[in-house]
């Protein structure tokens, strides 16, 4: 379905005339900024954008989880532009690789910028959030300016496999129509609840509770990410947040799980967990039923390209009393998932795995300025009845049972997902391989608890590099060694991308057929 | 096997091994492994679980901060305390 207008501005935007007071961000500090305060940044950042930005490009939007970068991407869209949000911890060697993709790179920051990222990208338009909502100048954009239609809404950098980030880009049609069916979720239809706000925005997870909250008058409370985790303070916000829907990857609930005061008791008005990122263990959903008795634990798939989720799942007993692989979920209406074999594109009949293929509203314009891989991934079709749709082939494998119900089994090629972000393995190779000194790398992912934990690098030196670490002593020069090679990556990959461990060895184990064995390397440990 | 004491110290320092991914962490006894890159938040998740399995005794996350188990040594301390 074609729409005008932008559904998600025009939903803040009512909230914010209706109801002023009611609250849409709470930062982890407690403070919370309300519809009404939101909306006026969100106009008055727009005002500025397009005081100092021509054309309709995107921006690159950095900053941390707080009300200001909410209000920066939602001004992005009230000016013409899509958001790219990108996280203030990512190096600068790959936020100028993102910004070097764009024609006329404009970046509007919620937080301080290192002189070392000005520096980088000398040629980028540089705007200042905080300024600009100080005095207003400019006029603020009329409705008919947003972004609608197929104009891109958002686009999201994700690993790519050629060494670049890939920029995926998401229209406005794609997000009214997930928002659609996502206000049709229970606990989130009923209005006004509070999300959890823990994954980054540059992680597209994040548009899970920023449509789910904002779309429905809800709000926003935000948490510290993963990374480097103060697991009292995240308690001790949570313990005061009054969350409601829990949206996280399975990695994070774990993390909390494994504090036994996370419970009933510390977030008593939890109504539902929603999943997606990665794959939902049997030991998270039914620790989850536990200590949650009132909640819904409920399980969703889909790829950025198909705007955060197509299929929804709840996990009750029945599902918990079968072994195999917790289910996905159904498909959302208006999205048709089909299982092709890979090799031939034959339909795969229910029960047989195959490549999973998602038709439908929600699938992507493309990759950010690649038209190659947009037509390698994205292809025009009809849906059963015959509507034009576009098609988004995933490279994920799975299957569909007898009630249509998906279950995902894998990737067909190297992509994995540390903690719900997705990497390519060959990205952090090429990475590697870039170091001088490092003549050959290999990537494998680290198994532990049937989820990857974390990557482990094994790297081959050029062969003057190898004499000189030999002369040094044995494993303290490889501990050295192993730092100094992270450090570099640490440089230009996101801090999610970087091995764990670098292991320095003589050769590649290699398979009969020359490749690289992987399989020898990742029983190595 | 030597007494109580040695061996809980050799197999927590085994565990801690083995989720590091590096034997380094032998080397490092008071070193802030986190500020070495060995350890991160799912690292100190996976280790605690990890004690829980060999020893049978929990420590909450929320329970001991961060400064208080970020070395070999201090981890070490931590699951002696609460084995003996």
């Amino acid at each position: 379905m074609e729409t005008s207008g932008n559904a998600l501005l025009e939903a803040v935007e009512k909230t914010a005339t209706l109801e002023p007071g009611a609250p849409a961000f709470r930062a982890s500090d407690g403070s919370v900024t309300s519809y009404g305060e939101l909306w006026t940044n969100v106009l008055d950042l727009a005002a500025g954008i397009g005081e100092h930005v021509a054309g309709k490009d995107p921006i690159i939007v950095l900053g941390r989880k707080d009300a200001l970068t909410v209000a920066a991407m939602l001004a992005c869209l009230a000016s013409g532009h899509a958001y790219a949000p990108v996280d203030a911890d990512l190096p600068v060697a790959r936020v100028r690789d993102i910004a070097g993709q764009m024609p006329y790179p404009t970046l509007l920051s919620t937080c301080p910028v290192p002189k070392s990222l000005r520096t980088a990208i000398p040629a980028c338009t540089m705007l200042d959030a905080r300024s600009l909502t100080e005095g207003v100048i400019g006029v603020v954009p009329g409705r008919d300016a947003w972004v609608s239609g197929n104009e891109t809404q958002y686009v999201i950098f994700t690993s790519g496999s050629t060494g670049r980030p890939k920029g995926i880009e998401v229209t406005a049609d794609n997000v009214a129509a997930f928002m659609r069916w996502l206000v049709t979720f229970p606990v989130i239809r009923d209005g006004h609840r509070a999300f959890l706000d823990q994954a980054h925005y540059s992680f597209d997870l994040s548009e899970y509770e920023l449509v789910g909250a904002l779309a429905t008058g809800g709000c926003l409370c935000a948490v510290e990410g993963a990374g480097d985790l103060d697991f009292a303070a995240l308690f001790s916000t949570l313990a005061t947040s009054g969350v409601e829907v829990w949206v996280s990857t399975p990695s994070f609930a774990d993390l909390c799980l494994a504090d036994p005061s996370f419970d009933e008791r510390l977030l008593p008005r939890l109504g539902l967990f929603l999943f997606c990122g990665e794959t939902l263990h049997h030991t998270t959903a039914e620790a989850l039923r536990e200590r949650f008795p009132q909640a819904i634990v409920a399980n969703t798939y889909g790829p950025t390209e198909s705007t955060v989720a197509v299929t929804y799942g709840e996990i009750g007993d029945a599902e918990l009393a079968d072994p195999a692989p917790l289910p996905v979920g159904l498909p959302r209406p208006g999205t048709e998932l089909r299982i092709v074999d890979h090799e031939t594109g034959e339909a795969l009949p229910a029960g047989e795995t195959g490549e999973i293929l998602i038709y439908g509203d929600t699938v992507a314009k493309g990759y950010y300025e690649n038209p190659e891989r947009t037509a390698e991934a994205f292809f025009e079709t009809r849906l059963s009845d015959g509507t034009p749709s576009r098609g988004y082939r995933t490279g994920d494998l799975g299957h569909l049972d007898a009630e249509g119900a998906l279950h995902c089994e894998g990737r067909l090629d190297s992509l994995v997902k540390v903690s719900g972000y997705r990497i390519e393995l060959t990205e952090v190779e090429g990475a590697l391989e870039a170091i001088p000194g490092v003549e050959q790398a290999a990537v494998v992912p680290r198994e532990s608890r049937g989820r990857t934990s974390s990557l482990s690098a094994y790297v081959v030196l050029d062969p003057a590099e190898r004499s000189l670490v030999r002369d040094a002593e044995g494993g303290r020069a490889d501990f050295e060694l192993s730092r100094i090679l992270r450090a570099e990556l640490a440089r230009t990959l996101p801090a999610y991308m970087v091995p764990r461990r670098v292991r320095v060895i003589d050769e590649m184990p290699l398979t009969a057929n020359d490749k690289v064995d992987r399989r020898a390397l990742a029983s190595r440990g | 096997m030597g007494d109580a004491t040695e061996s809980v110290r050799e197999r927590t320092l085994s565990l801690l091994e083995e989720v590091c991914g590096d034997p380094a962490v032998h080397d490092h006894l008071d070193d802030d492994l986190f500020e070495l890159g060995l350890l991160d938040s799912m690292g100190a998740i996976e280790l605690l679980v990890g004690i829980e399995d060999e020893f049978g005794v929990s420590i909450a996350p929320t329970e001991v901060p961060r400064s208080e188990m970020n070395t070999p040594n201090k981890i070490v301390e931590q699951v002696e305390k609460r084995v003996a």
